[in-house]
C-alpha cells in the first residue's frame, strides 16, 4: 500500500496548478465520488467534469456498490462517515467481491491517514482540501493504476 | 507463718499498695473519683494496719482510737457508694439512707460502746452488706453499658465490692458462731484477698493487662480500618471511625475535620455535644488540641470550656479525650472521645486515643488520595470529552468548509483561465448555501455554550405555534415530502419565535435523520391543560431505554447511533431542552428500540380565547 500524505507545504503542492496541463487525465474511466453531502458531490462533479473527467456520484457505500461494476471507475473518492453503508463497510464489501479499485479517502476527520490505512486505500485527502491538490492526487493514483510501474 | 497469716500479709500489702497508687493518682489528677478512691483505700489500709502497728509499737488501743477505727470501718460502705455516685446516678433516697445508716452506727458505738446487743449487731451487719452489694450491682450495671477496657475495669471494681461485702458477712458470722472462728477468719481473709485483687485490676490495672483488654476492640478496629478508605463517602468513613473509636473506649467519639478555607473544624456527627463548626482559634477543647497538636484529657468538659458548658451538660458529656489527627505535617483534624461519667477514661487512655487518631489520619489520608485520583480522572474524562467535542465540532464545520473552499477555488481557477467567462450561477448559490450552513453550525455551538452558561436570551413576542409548525413542516429540505403536519386552529403564546422555530426544526431534522427513506415524520400540536403540546414522531431506529434519560444531555449520543453513520456532535437535543426550559416548558421522549421515537414538547400557552 502506498500512501500519499499530500500535506500542506509538501513540494507537490506548489506546482499543483499545473496538474491540468500534464495531460495524463482522460475521460476513459470515470471517477466515482462517494459522499453523503449533496453539496460536496455537486461541487466535485462540477469541478472534475470541468477538468475533462467523467464523474459518477453515490450518496453512500450501498449506492456505490450497486453501480460499481457498471462504472468500473479509474479511481474512487471515498467519504468515510456515511449513512446506510459507511466507508469501512464499502471497502469490506469490495474486498469480499474481490474487486479492486484505487481508493482515495476523503474525510473531515483528523484520523484520515489512519482510516486510509485501515481500509487499504491508496491515498487520502483531508477536508477541506485544495481542489488543485485533489486534482493532482487523482492524476497520480489514476496513472499508477492504469500504468503500473 | 501459717497460710492464713500469709494471706493476711498479702492482703495487707495489696490494700496498702492500692492505697499508695490511688493516692498518687489522686495527688496528680485531683479528680473527685481519684480522691474518693483514695479515701476508700486509705480507710481500708488504716483499719488493716492499725492493729499490727499498735501491737508492734506496744500502744494500747484507747477507747477513742477504737471509736475512730470503728467509725472508719463503718464509713466503708458509704465510701463505696460515693465511688458509684461518681460513675453513675444513685437515687437520693439511697444516698440519704446510707449516710443516715453511717451516722446511726457511729452514734450507737459512741454511746453504747463495743458491747452490742445482737439485734443492733445484726442491723449493722445488714447495713454494711446491703450497701456493699448495692454498690457492687451498681457497677455490674455500669459494666453492662460500657465496652472495651472500661467494661473490664468496671467489672473488676464490681466483683471487688461483691467480695468485700461477702467478706464482711462471713466475718460477722463469728459473732453468732464463735466455735467456727478459725474457719470464718480464713474465709474472710480469702474473700478479702479476692476483693483486693479485683480492685487492683479495677483501679490500678497494670499496663500490660490494660493493653490485653484493649486488644479485641483495637484489633477489630484495625481490621475494619483497612476497608474504610474504600467506603463511598468521607462521611461514611468518619461515621465508621467514630463508631470504632467509641467501641474501643466504651464511649462516644466525634471527628472534626480541618477546613483551612474557613478556619474551622467541621464535625459531621457530634451528638449535639459540639457545634458542627468549631473555629480553630476559639476556646473549644478541640481547637485547643488542634493548636497545640498534643493529645489532652479533660476531666470535665463543662469546667474546661465554660462557654460550651450548657451544651456539654445537655449532651451528657463529662470527661473528654482529644487527640490531633495529623499525617506527617498535614493537620487533618481532631478525634474527640467523650463519656457521661468519670472515670471511664484515665489519662493512660491518652496513648490509645492517640493511636486511634494516627490510624484515622492514615485512613483519611488514603481517602484523600483516592478522592484526588478520582478528581484527576474526572478532570481527564472532562478534558477528553472536550477534545471529542472539539474534534466532532471541527468535523462538522469542515464539511461545509470543503464545499466553500472548493467551489471558491474552482471559480478562481476558471476566472484565471478566462476572465471573460461568466461565473457559474449554481456555484455561487452553493457558496451562499454552505456559508449559511456553516453559520448555523457556529450558532449551534454558541447556543450550546450559552445554555451551558445560562445565558440563552429569549425575546418574547406573540407567536401562533400552529402557524410556526406549518412553516417548519413546509420548509424546503431534503425528504420534505416525508413530513406530515396536523394541528387545529391557533395555538397562541408568548415565545421567542426564532428559538421555538429552532427547537421544532431540530426535532424534525432529527426525525428525518434517524428514520429511513420510506417512513413519515409526523408533527402534531394541540392545547391541553393550559399548555401547548407538540409531538414529533418518527418510525426510525428508536432510542435504547438506557439512553433515554440522557438524550438531552450535552454531547450525549445514544449507544445505537453509529457515529460513522450519523454525523452530529450531540448538541441538537441539548439546545432543544435549553430552549424549552428557558420558555418555562418541558421536553421529553418516548421511544422503543427499532420502533421510532416521539418527542414531546409542552409550552406554557396563553389562556384560550385570549388575544395574543
Amino acid at each position: 500500500m502506498v500512501l500519499s500524505p499530500d500535506r500542506p507545504g509538501s513540494p507537490e503542492r506548489r506546482d499543483a496548478s499545473h496538474a491540468r496541463t500534464s495531460g495524463t487525465i482522460s475521460a476513459a474511466h470515470p471517477i466515482l465520488v462517494i459522499d453523503d453531502d449533496v453539496e460536496i458531490l455537486a461541487m466535485l462533479r462540477d469541478f472534475l467534469e470541468g477538468e475533462g473527467l467523467t464523474v459518477r456520484t453515490a450518496g453512500n457505500g450501498a449506492e456505490a456498490l450497486e453501480m460499481i461494476d457498471d462504472v468500473s471507475p479509474a479511481l474512487i473518492l471515498l467519504d468515510m462517515r456515511m449513512p446506510v453503508l459507511d466507508g469501512w463497510g464499502f471497502a469490506e464489501q469490495l474486498r469480499e467481491r474481490r474487486s479492486s479499485y484505487p481508493i482515495v479517502v476523503m474525510t473531515a476527520a483528523e484520523s484520515a491517514r489512519r482510516w486510509a490505512e485501515e481500509i487499504g486505500a491508496t491515498g487520502y485527502i483531508a477536508k477541506p482540501f485544495d481542489v488543485n491538490e485533489l486534482l493532482q492526487l487523482i492524476e497520480r493514483h489514476r496513472t499508477r493504476d492504469t500504468k503500473p510501474n | 507463718m501459717t497460710a492464713l497469716q500469709l494471706v493476711q500479709g498479702a492482703n495487707n500489702v495489696l490494700f496498702l499498695g492500692i492505697f499508695v497508687l490511688v493516692a498518687i493518682n489522686a495527688y496528680r489528677r485531683r479528680t473527685r473519683t481519684d480522691v474518693d478512691a483514695a479515701l476508700l483505700f486509705g480507710s481500708l489500709a488504716l483499719i488493716l494496719l492499725v492493729s499490727p502497728v499498735t501491737q508492734l509499737l506496744g500502744i494500747p488501743l484507747s477507747g477513742a482510737l477504737t471509736l475512730v477505727i470503728v467509725a472508719v470501718l463503718m464509713a466503708l460502705p458509704y465510701l463505696m457508694l460515693r465511688l458509684l455516685i461518681d460513675f453513675s446516678d444513685v437515687p437520693l433516697l439511697v444516698r440519704a439512707a446510707t449516710l443516715g445508716g453511717l451516722i446511726a452506727t457511729v452514734v450507737v458505738f459512741a454511746t453504747i460502746g463495743p458491747a452490742l446487743d445482737p439485734a443492733v449487731t445484726l442491723f449493722i451487719i445488714g447495713y454494711f452488706a446491703a450497701v456493699s452489694l448495692y454498690a457492687a450491682f451498681g457497677f455490674v450495671r455500669l459494666a453492662r453499658r460500657s465496652s472495651g477496657v472500661t467494661r473490664r475495669r468496671t467489672q473488676a471494681v464490681a466483683s471487688g465490692m461483691g467480695f468485700f461485702g461477702l467478706a464482711i458477712l462471713v466475718a460477722s458470722a463469728s459473732t453468732f458462731a464463735p466455735s467456727a472462728a478459725g474457719f470464718v477468719s480464713g474465709a474472710t481473709q480469702v474473700l478479702a484477698l479476692f476483693a483486693a485483687l479485683s480492685w487492683v485490676l479495677g483501679f490500678v490495672p497494670p499496663s500490660q493487662l490494660r493493653r490485653y483488654w484493649q486488644q479485641p476492640e483495637l484489633r477489630s478496629f484495625l481490621e475494619r480500618a483497612g476497608t474504610l478508605p474504600r467506603l463511598p463517602t468521607t462521611d461514611a468513613i468518619l461515621l465508621e471511625l467514630e463508631r470504632g473509636t467509641g467501641a474501643s473506649f466504651g464511649a462516644r467519639a466525634a471527628i472534626g475535620l480541618y477546613r483551612a478555607d474557613a478556619g474551622v473544624l467541621t464535625f459531621a456527627n457530634s451528638y449535639g455535644a459540639i457545634p458542627a463548626d468549631v473555629p480553630v482559634d476559639g476556646s473549644s477543647l478541640a481547637a485547643r488540641v488542634f493548636r497545640s497538636q498534643r493529645a489532652e484529657y479533660f476531666i470535665d468538659a463543662a469546667r474546661a470550656n465554660p462557654e460550651n458548658a450548657a451544651a456539654y451538660r445537655e449532651a451528657q458529656v463529662g470527661p473528654v479525650l482529644v487527640a490531633p489527627i495529623t499525617a506527617g505535617d498535614r493537620r487533618i483534624g481532631v478525634l474527640e472521645t467523650f463519656a457521661e461519667h468519670q472515670p471511664v477514661f484515665s489519662s493512660d487512655d491518652l496513648a490509645l486515643v492517640e493511636l486511634l487518631a494516627d490510624q484515622a489520619a492514615v485512613i483519611l489520608e488514603s481517602r484523600a488520595l483516592i478522592d484526588e485520583a478520582a478528581r484527576v480522572q474526572a478532570q481527564e474524562a472532562a478534558a477528553r470529552l472536550k477534545e471529542d467535542f472539539v474534534s466532532a465540532a471541527a468535523h462538522d464545520l469542515k464539511t461545509p468548509l470543503t464545499t466553500l473552499l472548493g467551489q471558491a477555488q474552482i471559480l478562481e481557477l476558471r476566472a484565471g483561465r478566462d476572465a471573460e467567462l461568466a461565473p457559474h450561477q449554481p456555484a455561487i448559490s452553493r457558496i451562499a448555501r454552505e456559508a449559511r450552513r456553516l453559520s448555523a453550525l457556529v450558532e449551534d455551538l454558541l447556543d450550546a455554550s450559552r445554555i451551558e452558561e445560562g445565558k440563552l436570551e429569549v425575546r418574547r413576542e406573540p407567536v401562533d405555534v400552529a402557524e410556526l409548525l406549518r412553516h417548519v413542516a413546509e420548509r424546503p429540505r431534503p425528504h420534505k415530502d416525508r413530513v406530515v403536519f396536523q394541528a387545529n386552529g391557533r395555538l397562541a403564546g408568548s415565545f421567542d419565535r426564532r428559538r421555538i422555530e429552532q427547537l421544532l426544526d431540530n426535532l424534525v431534522e432529527n426525525g428525518l435523520k434517524y428514520s429511513d427513506g420510506g417512513s413519515k415524520v409526523e408533527i402534531r400540536a394541540w392545547r391541553e391543560d393550559g399548555e401547548i403540546r407538540i409531538t414529533v414522531k418518527d418510525h426510525g431506529i428508536g432510542i435504547p431505554a438506557a439512553d433515554q434519560p440522557h438524550v438531552f444531555d450535552r454531547f450525549h449520543r445514544a449507544s445505537n447511533v453509529d457515529a460513522r453513520k450519523y454525523a452530529g456532535i450531540g448538541l441538537g437535543l441539548y439546545i432543544c431542552r435549553g430552549i424549552a426550559q428557558e420558555h418555562g416548558g418541558r421536553i421529553w421522549v418516548e421511544s422503543a428500540l427499532g420502533q421510532g421515537s416521539t418527542f414531546h414538547v409542552a409550552l406554557p400557552g396563553a389562556a384560550e380565547g385570549k388575544p395574543n
